[in-house]
């Protein structure tokens, strides 16, 4: 068994989500084989590139089923930027096109009639409130930072039994982050968000059971 | 809403970290690392590494740098300097960078950058523009790290860029470039109001007054920042630098006189340099938004 098996869309930057489970000592290993997904105990799916790739090479590869499967045996799961999006029901880059769907919104594009910057690039705290609700964020600052880089998001929600954190871009408030159950995801890329990012990689691996 | 971004600007020439006034006449300061490291460590939003004689040599030293890099440097990293292709950019970006920021390649070419939008999305395309003013107040674009003019004026370039599908721009100021005068605040408000997208200063910074003071005129997105950090980390880590250095085999490349004499003529010239940290500190209790 390894720790972590991280999905390899081919588009992303591993380098940095490797230095940073390398960093917190999580064992990993890099796959688009849907049969290395049984022999891990969690899951990364990261992100850069659009929406429409990377779920026909999630097609392609067999691996939507797999990855369901994965979030129904309970184990972790960490879905950064693209990766996160790609947990809800439908985005409308390049086309509308159907995501994995364990989340039932939609991902959308800013636009500038909404005084929002795009791509919406830097760094921006995700919540108001004296300290975070969720585990993930243990030792970490609400007055911290985290870095963003995207053009598409998610609004903000509030669902029963999922814990939302929001940044906003113009008059866009936007899911930071959601979770739900055992799945983690972040619109921005804890790897490249310096000390605070490294802990939520921290964090996760206590969520690992071994 | 994003805080204001401070990012190094880290010029390489071969493996050593290099630093020049508009753009010329470059000294060594010591290999990247070291600054680089310190710079992440102490409140740093970002790196962009400038390559400049990526297209006279080749790019394997940078690439060797952003790879070391990014395995231990946890903010983001922008990789510039004699980008040209599709596969350059696939090669920079499999190194560890997270973004790259193109010049000549789409003043010869702007649909460059719409192809290479098209391909990693508009986040990971920033373009660089390199301007100065000239005797009748105008701005033409440079391309070739500052050496070729262009008849293209800057405003008329901007809105082009942007149109292309580029992310962000990165605008520099030849004439500013190295010489602690301040960035140039006109040239600034001139093409912000031209472009939605983020728009980073580079080039002349002297300190978090002339930042603040250039926010209450015009609203821009951070500032990439040289020689008033570099110097100070020159001074501060100078023994180390050289001995660095004299491990090295390549010792010999460069304009290395400024680290090894002490007493050179130029050992005195930048005294009010600063550290990142107390550069941010200072923002915010100016209110900046910025990240702590």
């Amino acid at each position: 068994m390894i720790d972590v098996a991280i999905i390899d869309l081919q588009t992303s930057n591993m380098k940095s989500v490797i230095g940073a489970c390398k960093k917190v000592n999580l064992k990993y290993s890099i796959t688009s084989n849907p049969k290395d997904l049984k022999k891990a105990r969690a899951l990364i799916l990261p992100g850069v590139g659009s929406f429409k790739n990377a779920m026909n090479f999630l097609k392609k590869k067999k691996l939507i089923k797999p990855i369901k499967e994965f979030f129904d045996s309970g184990k972790p799961i960490l879905g950064i930027c693209l990766g996160m999006q790609l947990f809800f029901k439908e985005s409308s880059e390049y086309g509308l096109t159907k995501g994995i769907n364990i989340i039932d919104s939609s991902v959308k594009k800013f636009t500038s009639k909404d005084n929002s910057k795009i791509p919406n690039i830097g760094w921006s705290t995700i919540s108001n409130k004296k300290k975070f609700k969720n585990k993930i964020f243990n030792n970490i600052n609400t007055n911290k930072s985290f870095y963003f880089v995207h053009s598409y998001y998610v609004n903000k929600f509030e669902k029963k039994e999922h814990n939302v954190e929001i940044s906003n871009n113009g008059n866009i408030e936007f899911c930071a982050f959601v979770n739900f159950k055992n799945l983690y995801l972040f619109q921005f890329h804890p790897e490249k968000s310096s000390l605070e990012g490294l802990k939520i990689y921290k964090n996760f691996k206590k969520l690992i059971k071994k | 809403m994003v805080k204001f971004r401070v990012i190094p600007w880290i010029e390489v020439k071969g493996s050593n970290l290099v630093k020049g006034i508009n753009m010329e006449g470059l000294r060594v300061l010591g290999t990247p690392y070291k600054y680089s490291n310190f710079y992440s460590q102490n409140g740093a939003d970002e790196l962009i590494y400038y390559d400049v004689v990526a297209s006279l040599y080749g790019r394997n030293s940078i690439l060797d740098i952003i790879s070391k890099t990014a395995e231990q440097t946890f903010i983001p990293i922008t990789v510039c300097g004699g980008i040209r292709s599709i596969s350059d950019i696939k090669q920079i970006l499999k190194a560890g960078a997270d973004r790259v920021c193109i010049n000549s390649a789409a003043i010869q070419n702007p649909d460059f950058i719409a192809k290479a939008a098209e391909v990693f999305g508009s986040s990971t395309i920033c373009v660089n523009i390199q301007t100065l003013r000239d005797d009748k107040g105008r701005y033409f674009c440079y391309y070739n790290h500052g050496r070729e003019l262009t008849n293209i004026k800057v405003e008329n370039w901007v809105k082009l860029v942007e149109k292309k599908g580029a992310g962000e721009i990165v605008l520099s100021s030849i004439d500013r470039e190295g010489t602690f005068q301040g960035v140039d605040k006109s040239l600034i408000s001139r093409v912000k109001n031209l472009i939605k997208i983020p728009l980073i200063a580079h080039g002349g910074c002297n300190g978090p007054t002339d930042i603040f003071q250039t926010l209450k005129k015009t609203n821009f997105d951070g500032v990439a920042v040289a020689s008033l950090f570099h110097y100070h980390l020159t001074k501060k880590f100078k023994k180390e630098i050289i001995n660095d250095f004299k491990n090295q085999k390549r010792i010999t490349e460069g304009n290395i006189e400024y680290l090894m004499q002490s007493k050179s003529v130029y050992s005195y010239l930048y005294k009010n340099t600063y550290s990142i940290k107390d550069f941010k500190k200072s923002l915010i209790n100016q209110k900046i938004d910025t990240r702590i």
